[in-house]
């Protein structure tokens, strides 16, 4: 392929981004007379790529959809409005709507926006370059179903197919009187699942330097995926039993039921009994929210305040350390950089109340392999993903799931799938007055590693009730 | 190419011509088809956090278009445009074409035709009040919210909540280059509102959703009152609270014990999951769901006990007659321009259809039955509005409560369902609250928020009879790649123990 192509698709997105920076950074200016201050936050996604429908590649492409929240200041008060359209006369209709519904403003300035210094690697312009040409992610896609099929055809067993490849680009831009800050993501994924019950997961910042290994994702995931399934009934499996958590559904349970509760927010309003130093967990555990990791979709150089995003380390060697926390009201000075426009629900993220929410997670690895770790149990199970765990109660720290897809460990191999609906399980992740022990403090994390795209996290080998 | 002419009935309906019009002059010569879908959602929001801060959003608009191009050899792709100008437009189609031409030949199945074009405008002309006023609704609405659950918290006990809250006008406008232009205006007000109490150790949690596709009334007076729909769920909802501050888990001793269990019309997430997305042709296409094989062909055509009759669409009562006003999810056309009728999916148990698009529909040789949604110009997925369950026929339905739980030596009445998810082969979903069934009688012993876990094939095949007039106010949001409202319900339906369903706790 000419150098040429190549190397358009990073430098368009580059200029592009400036563009977008440098409408935001000229925004307010222009309302200096009606205004104390506005703050623009925006973000652009684009996505393309294939999604996988049996033996069928559907192409989807979604081009530059954008989201834009305001927060405009006047007198000590705050309005809030958004649009998705880049569009500074649609801007400054949003602007007078905002001043029309005011509430008192907490804190009452805003962040001088800058950037984490050094900031982590978000975008590879090397990726964005080799997936540019149409061509390019349909002949990864097909070369990924083609090895599926054909592996399929010597060992059986794929009745169906569901998943997706893509390629996403996103652009953060925050900006207001104090200035602007802007970054560029880029990432490749692929998720596939097969017979609706057994899959994997791909993902990519940098680019590597052979796609081989996204193209044989499905033959590999079939080649390990067992033959047999197996109920609770099977394996005479009740009460609680030795449970490893896939690091998905241990970065899951810890998104859902554990950094929700280490925030001022919850501390405020008495849901976090522990104070800073008390024992939360195993003293194996040591888990950081840290924004500045390499090579992962959620790593951010600065917050949606625009504050350069910082290391916080909640939980060092089982002991509560700190808590997510907002800039002090009075002073708007503090915090730990970690307020984000975290939708729930139904919520768009340009509607959304900046939340204290954590961005990439780190846990430390342990110190016995998977093999090890797993060879003292006679039979234990390996939760790949748990279904329905939106449901589960922050407040309590108390989830019961099903299990959406998973492997008995029997004699230390995996052997059987687990048969999907016919299982459930149930805990507690942190051990709350009166409550029943959480499984944080019955831990052994694995010395390997896994990159889930948004968290580097051992396996984590517990019990659970089935 | 066409000109979209004739009387305009939503806002900014002019600029959407304009922008359309440019579109498919674009792609003249370049694709032999070609079709739109462009929303707009003008939204005012209102939310209360748990540590008490309020947060107004008097104005929040969002667009979004999306286009199917249909090139000469049958390959066709769906493209998210976002919301943009005729000028953007043109150069974001140049991509789109270029994607377009790098896909091999398809198979041709043309899409399922639009079955009825005539008519253009569906749904109410509506505005949102102006900001001022808004705002001053919104925080009358915030505080009877905390005047009520103050007033309602027993001494010893504390109470806090989370609200969410949004009023919005949705536009929609289907296109396409033969000239069709359907539009649709929906107003849809929305509350969430999270209660969690504390009376150490013990804590609960109850989660009251409610939402009507009516303007504000439907949630706070114009002089600051609850609305009576939302006061009574709440009302419910704070019982529901505190009652569960003394509740329990069931013994592993009477789990075995267990002969049926009853879902409340507030539980039925259920069917929506277990059963509702298996009926998305879809899914079935690619061989996703736990119901069918890919080709259409059901694994079971008896899928439920004779007393099941599922629906989804505008909600209709036990006897079949459409009821008005009814179901956050409804629609009256889907985002392909095809008008929305009730579908019955299992009748007398036995699978009578399934949901399709325009894109299934001709791949399986039918009529398209309206239920191709996309979220604001995202692709166009199969899509549930309001699915119920219902009595097959009369004789299965009883008014008498007594009468229904006759014969139930240890059950459980489950009630409320927040969220549910499904893998084909199995569902499962979050119940806020349970209560004994002994020897027939409901008791007053409440259980903790628990997991309801099904396999999909076995989900309603012991479903015994029907208790009550159907309940189809439960507003959701499914998300299937994309949020969509819903609404979930039907009558209270006994079901008989089985080795597909089991709670855990």
């Amino acid at each position: 392929m000419p150098v040429e192509e190549r190397s358009r698709r990073a430098q368009m997105v580059a200029n592009e981004l400036e563009e977008l920076a440098h409408r935001v950074s000229r925004f307010p200016g222009g309302l200096a007379r009606t205004v104390d201050d506005v703050e623009v936050w925006l973000q652009r996604s684009s996505s393309w790529g294939y999604r996988f429908e049996g033996r069928r590649l559907s192409p989807v492409m979604s081009l530059s959809r954008d989201r834009i929240g305001f927060r405009v200041l006047k007198d000590g008060r705050i309005g809030h409005a958004s649009c998705t359209r880049v569009d500074e006369t649609l801007w400054r209709a949003c602007v007078e709507r905002a001043l029309a519904a005011t509430v008192p403003a907490t804190p009452p300035t805003f962040v001088a926006p800058r950037t984490r210094k050094p900031g982590p690697l978000t975008f590879d312009p090397d990726l964005a370059d080799a997936l540019a040409p149409p061509r390019e992610l349909q002949r990864i896609a097909d070369a990924l179903s083609d090895n599926l099929w054909h592996e399929s055809e010597r060992i059986g067993q794929v009745k169906s197919l569901e998943g997706e490849v893509a390629y996403g680009l996103r652009r953060y831009v925050i900006g207001n009187r104090g200035g602007v800050a802007a970054s560029l993501h880029g990432d490749l994924s692929a998720e596939i699942r097969i017979n609706r019950s057994h899959g994997d997961a791909f993902h990519v910042v940098h680019s590597p330097e052979s796609f081989q290994p996204l193209a044989l994702l499905g033959a590999r995931t079939l080649r390990n995926m067992p033959s047999e399934m197996a109920a609770p009934r099977d394996l005479k499996l009740a009460g609680r039993v030795p449970v490893v958590l896939h690091p998905r559904a241990f970065e899951a349970l810890l998104r859902r039921l554990v950094v929700p509760l280490l925030t001022q927010g919850s501390r405020r309003a008495g849901l976090l009994p522990f104070k800073d130093g008390d024992r939360v967990g195993h003293e194996s555990l040591t888990l950081v929210d840290d924004a500045g990791m390499d090579g992962l979709a959620s790593s951010r150089h600065f917050d949606d305040e625009g504050a350069p995003t910082r290391r916080n380390a909640l939980i060092v060697r089982g002991r509560l350390s700190m808590v997510l926390e907002a800039r002090s009201p009075e002073t708007g000075q503090g915090g730990s950089a970690s307020a984000y426009r975290q939708p729930t629900s139904s919520e768009d993220p340009q509607d959304a109340p900046l939340r204290e929410a954590a961005a990439s997670l780190l846990v430390e690895r342990g110190d016995l392999g998977f093999h090890e770790m797993i060879a003292a149990e006679e039979r234990a199970i390996l939760i790949h993903d748990l279904l329905g765990l939106h449901g589960a109660d922050p407040g309590r720290a108390r989830f019961a799931c099903g299990v959406g897809s998973g492997i008995t460990l029997e004699r230390g191999r995996e052997s059987r799938l687990l048969t999907p609906g016919e299982w459930q399980v149930a805990g507690s992740a942190l051990t709350l007055p009166g409550g029943p022990a959480g499984f944080l403090s019955d831990i052994v994390l694995s010395r390997e590693l896994y990159d889930t795209g948004t968290a580097i996290l051992p396996y984590c080998l517990t019990h659970l009730e089935v | 190419m066409p000109r979209f002419d004739g009387p305009q009935n939503l806002n900014h309906e002019g600029p959407v011509r304009a922008l359309l019009e440019t579109a498919f002059a674009a792609l003249e010569g370049r694709v032999a088809a070609a079709d739109a879908c462009f929303e707009r959602v003008t939204r005012t929001e209102a939310s209360r956090q748990i540590d008490g801060k309020r947060a107004l959003l008097p104005f929040a608009v969002k667009s979004g278009l999306v286009m199917r191009l249909v090139a000469e050899a049958g390959q066709r792709l769906e493209v998210s445009l976002g919301d943009l100008s005729p000028m953007e437009a043109r150069m974001r189609l140049d991509e789109a074409v270029a994607m377009l031409s790098v896909q091999p030949a398809a198979d041709a199945r043309a899409l399922a035709p639009v079955p009825r074009r005539e008519r253009r405008h569906f749904g109410p002309h509506a505005d949102l009040p102006e900001a001022t006023v808004l705002a001053s609704r919104w925080e009358k609405l915030l505080d009877a919210l905390e005047q009520a659950i103050s007033a309602a918290t027993p001494a010893g006990v504390t109470v806090i909540h989370r609200v969410r809250a949004y009023l919005q006008i949705e536009d929609k406008v289907v296109a396409d280059m033969d000239g069709l232009w359907r539009t649709q205006s929906l107003p849809q007000a929305f509350i969430r509102i999270e209660l969690q109490a504390q009376r150490e150790p013990a804590r609960s949690r109850f989660v009251v959703s409610h939402g009507a596709l009516t303007g504000l009334d439907a949630l706070v007076t114009a002089d600051g009152k609850l609305s009576a729909g939302l006061g009574r769920d709440l009302k419910v909802g704070l019982e529901r609270l505190f009652a569960l501050l003394g509740a329990r888990a069931l013994t592993p001793e009477e789990r075995r014990r267990l002969t049926h269990y009853v879902l409340d019309p507030s539980a039925m997430v259920f069917i929506h999951e277990a059963c509702g997305h298996n009926f998305e042709a879809d899914l079935i296409q690619q061989g996703s769901s736990g119901l069918f094989e890919a080709d259409g062909t059901p694994v079971d055509p008896m899928l439920a006990s004779p007393a099941v009759r599922l629906v989804d669409g505008p909600p209709v009562d036990a006897q079949g007659r459409l009821l008005h006003g009814v179901g956050f999810g409804t629609q009256f056309i889907d985002d392909e321009g095809v008008e929305v009728e009730p579908v019955i999916l299992l009748d007398h148990g036995r699978v009578a259809h399934v949901l399709h698009n325009r894109e299934t529909a001709g791949r399986f040789g039918v009529q398209s039955n309206g239920r191709g949604f996309s979220e604001l110009g995202q692709p166009r997925l199969v899509r549930m509005t309001n699915t119920y369950l219902l009595p097959a026929d009369p004789s299965f339905l009883t008014q008498d409560r007594a009468a229904f739980l006759q014969g139930i030596q240890l059950g459980l009445w489950l009630e409320g369902s927040h969220g549910g998810e499904v893998t084909g082969d199995g569902m499962s979903t979050t119940i806020q609250a349970a209560r004994l069934i002994r020897d027939g009688v409901l008791t007053d012993e409440w259980l903790m928020p628990c997991t309801l876990s099904v396999r999909t094939r076995g989900a309603l095949k012991t479903v015994e009879r029907f208790h009550g007039d159907p309940v189809i106010d439960r507003p959701g949001f499914c998300g299937k790649g994309q949020a969509k409202t819903v609404t979930v319900g039907g009558c209270a339906a006994r079901l008989s123990v089985t080795e597909a369903i089991s709670v855990a706790w």
